[in-house]
């Protein structure tokens, strides 16, 4: 059973995406931004071997599920990315994208054209030790994960040095944070990895609050990779290290979670229209088994492996201007939209 | 002070090297309180399995999370061998996935096989029946030998000939009807949804979503449940059934015991000679076909007994191994410390160690790697002792600054400096050929200090002492 309480926050509409080294298609896609229109930009790590950047790109959809283009290099030279990390787009439509090797911040045009970069290695204000989540302000200031600073810092979108938030041995302190966004309270939400928690800040880096135990049973998170808050103030948290969502109130108390209910988007439709032996052989599967012998029963990252419908490797949450929860699988290389 | 290098502390030095992957003076100290035996039945039951963790590697590293291809679950592994506080664990692991050897390129699915190391690592110490239980339903090994193809009526032999020629006793110990009769007794031993799981395989489909995790099905359609006839034994005979009768087989004890004592002691011919050609030391052989009996096929009272015993100790097996490209790279990544959190430089790391000839996790064929002095040859040997000598040179690496640091602090004079490298880096042994190239780098070069020491443990990664453990 894919949900344990009602649904009353999360009901599965669809899925996007499917598997494809190169083109239309994503290959380890671990974030995306949803743009005001609708076009949806999902950042893909690629291949990895020996090195190479086989298959990472960024790659243009619509809501609809409609194919629009992909563009992005791979390499260390002016806008381009070796360990692309996470994606977001300022108020005024540039898309600004982190490097979690380079640890630098390139910027694109909504076309993948190069507009600029900033960043370099280190441990000052002006410095990054692997950024891996970004978002923005309205008044278009960057928020950044410095994950090994176990920090975030608020830039201009020039890469001046605002602020510096989470940086603390005390309970307000960061400890490797992922995602991170900007609530409809203007309060900042920060998945903070290594300590199991959502940790949020005021609009002045003030800390407000911490949600979250360590755990897998509800209501408890393990590496927790991203969060986002509805209008109506519930939080959504990326519990990656459980493999499925999580949302609580906005004082923090447990609402429902769900493991993932996926079922096939249109492009793998499209794909098994043209690959009949795989559509025949998989048609008399039965990939709803429910008795494996998992090594690990506690194992969430091990269950999602057997199980396609579940989530695996859920790392970037996106609320659409349709209202929607677009969430982002690493390991499964696609989306599925919730209605919330 | 100039410090002195004891016969008991080589010992250590020569038990870390083979329980794992070779320990530094530093490390050695922390464990010298203990007695020898202590620290063997440490590293049999370590107190502390900690490692990097897999969430850390896999927040950075998306292939290792769901290792859809051939070399991500190879570096994942890399990554814990080099960090791993019970390296004997890991050892073992390697040493049964050397011995069950499950090639990628008919798998095609990097997590299933990541699943068999993580059954090798569970079952390491266990006994041998359950370790052959386990390795008979494993999903990778029934689709690497066709096992999925075995049907009642319709025999395939792969897999039971390999059970018997390479996994447990060896050519020359079994008839050509025990193999068609255990490949019946294994009939129907296959895997959940085999149509669209092999489909898959043999297109390299990771579409729509990526790959699906396989598991064991046994399909009592499609077993033969017929009388027969196994190494002398009749009945109805089932999986089971055969591996409980090989266990028991004098053949099969032997069988592991050279394999441990080639892994451990000293490079032995490959196993498809070992019917013509005897082991190295019979008696040793002998005493740990003893244990195997005496303790209910336990591979770990095997190890505990071959890891106490008078021939692991003797100085005439000390350095006859020559180390596998795994056993090297592991061995100089756990000096360095370069992988002190995930990072690219993992690709570099593994690159090299197939470049020396060993792709982790994807064995040339059945019979696995051959050890010892095939690894060295022309090409192999100059990546060898390129990336050695390249890394443990590398100052601005952490391991290797501690060492430049203590050598420093312990060197009176630049005559010190060839034994206090040595020493630091895992007490180690060279030849006096060797020794004399060291001191007069070390007395005649007017550089400062540091260089020197760093120079010196650049000729030791490049001698040839440093290829053997």
């Amino acid at each position: 059973m894919a949900t344990t309480k009602s649904l009353k926050h999360l009901s599965y509409e669809r899925t996007l995406g499917m598997t494809y080294m190169e083109g239309k298609g994503f290959y380890y896609p671990n974030d995306a931004v949803v743009s005001p229109e609708g076009k949806i930009y999902v950042l893909n790590r690629g291949q990895e071997h020996f090195g190479s950047g086989r298959g990472i790109r960024v790659t243009v959809l619509d809501t609809e599920e409609n194919f629009h283009s992909v563009f992005g290099k791979f390499g260390s030279g002016y806008c381009e990315f070796t360990w692309p990390s996470a994606i977001s787009m300022s108020p005024d439509g540039r898309l600004f994208i982190t490097d979690e090797h380079l640890n630098k911040v390139i910027i694109l045009n909504s076309n993948g054209d190069p507009l600029g970069e900033w960043g370099k290695s280190g441990e000052g204000n002006n410095e990054l030790n692997s950024p891996s989540g970004i978002t923005f302000d309205n008044d278009g200031n960057v928020y950044i994960s410095d994950t090994y600073n176990n920090c975030v810092k608020i830039f201009t979108d020039e890469g001046k040095h605002l602020q510096t938030i989470g940086k603390s041995d005390g309970e307000d302190g960061l400890n490797l944070p992922w995602r991170l966004s900007i609530g409809p309270d203007s309060n900042i939400y920060v998945a903070d990895w290594g300590n199991d928690r959502i940790c949020s800040y005021d609009k002045n880096g003030n800390f407000i609050s911490a949600y979250g135990k360590s755990g897998l049973d509800e209501g408890l998170l393990l590496k927790p990779a991203d969060v986002v808050v509805d209008k109506s103030g519930n939080v959504y948290a990326c519990d990656w290290g459980n493999e499925r969502i999580q949302v609580f109130s906005n004082s923090g108390d447990f609402l429902e979670m769900n493991l993932g209910e996926s079922k096939l988007s249109g492009w793998a439709n499209d794909f098994f229209s043209v690959n009949a032996e795989e559509a025949q052989t998989r048609s008399i599967a039965n990939l709803h088994i429910s008795d494996i012998p998992f090594v690990n029963p506690n194992d969430r990252h091990e269950i999602s492996s057997h199980i396609e419908e579940y989530f695996w490797g859920p790392t970037s949450l996106n609320i659409g201007p349709d209202g929607k929860l677009y969430i982002t699988e690493v390991n499964r290389h696609r989306i599925q939209v919730f209605n919330i | 002070m100039q410090a002195t290098i004891k016969e008991d502390a080589k010992l250590l030095a020569h038990l870390m090297r083979r329980a794992g992957f070779g320990s530094t003076y530093s490390e050695l100290k922390e464990i010298s309180h203990l007695s020898y035996d202590d620290i063997v039945d440490s590293l049999i039951s370590p107190k502390d399995t900690s490692w990097m963790g897999a969430h850390v590697i896999r927040r950075h590293h998306f292939e290792h999370a769901s290792m859809m291809s051939s070399r991500g679950l190879g570096e994942f592994w890399l990554y814990r061998m080099a960090t791993t506080k019970s390296p004997l664990i890991e050892k073992m692991t390697l040493f049964w996935h050397s011995i069950f050897a499950t090639g990628y390129p008919k798998v095609v699915h990097g997590m299933q096989k990541n699943y068999q190391i993580n059954m090798f690592r569970t079952m390491c110490f266990e006994d041998l029946d359950s370790i052959l239980l386990e390795v008979s339903k494993d999903p990778s090994m029934i689709i690497w030998l066709d096992n999925q193809e075995n049907h009642n009526g319709a025999i395939n032999e792969n897999y039971g000939r390999e059970l018997l020629e390479l996994f447990s006793m060896g050519v020359g110990n079994y008839s050509e009807d025990d193999i068609k009769e255990c490949a019946r007794a294994f009939t129907g031993w296959t895997i959940a949804n085999r149509d669209y799981m092999v489909e898959r395989s043999d297109r390299d489909s990771d579409q729509p979503f990526g790959r699906i995790a396989w598991h064991f099905k046994f399909d009592g359609n499609d077993h033969d449940f017929g009388e027969k006839t196994f190494l002398g034994e009749k009945g109805n005979l089932n999986g089971e059934d055969i591996v409980r009768i090989i266990c028991n087989q004098d053949s099969t004890a032997r069988f592991i015991a050279r394999q441990l004592y080639n892994f451990f002691i000293e490079d032995e011919v490959p196993v498809p000679s070992w019917n013509d050609i005897p082991p190295k030391n019979p008696e040793a052989i002998d005493i740990l076909v003893k244990s195997y009996f005496d303790n209910n096929h336990s591979i770990k009272e095997m190890l505990r007994t071959l890891l106490k015993s008078n021939f692991f100790k003797s100085d005439n097996v000390r350095y006859k191994r020559v180390k596998s490209p795994v056993e090297l790279v592991t061995g100089v990544l756990r000096i360095t410390g370069d992988l002190d959190r995930p990072k690219r430089s993992m690709f570099y790391h593994f690159g090299k160690m197939e470049y020396m000839g060993q792709w982790l996790t994807n064995p040339p064929t059945v019979e696995g790697w051959h050890e010892g002095h095939e690894w060295i040859e022309t090409g192999s040997i100059v990546e060898r002792v390129n990336y050695a000598s390249e890394q443990l040179s590398n100052e601005t690496l952490p391991g290797i600054k501690k060492v430049i640091s203590n050598i420093t602090e312990i060197s009176n004079s630049r005559e010190d400096i060839p034994q206090n490298c040595l020493q630091e880096l895992g007490v180690l042994d060279v030849s006096n050929e060797t020794m004399d190239i060291l001191m007069e780098f070390a007395k005649n070069l007017d550089i400062p200090d540091e260089k020197i020491i760093s120079g010196v443990i650049k000729l030791i990664a490049a001698s040839p002492d440093f290829q053997n453990c």
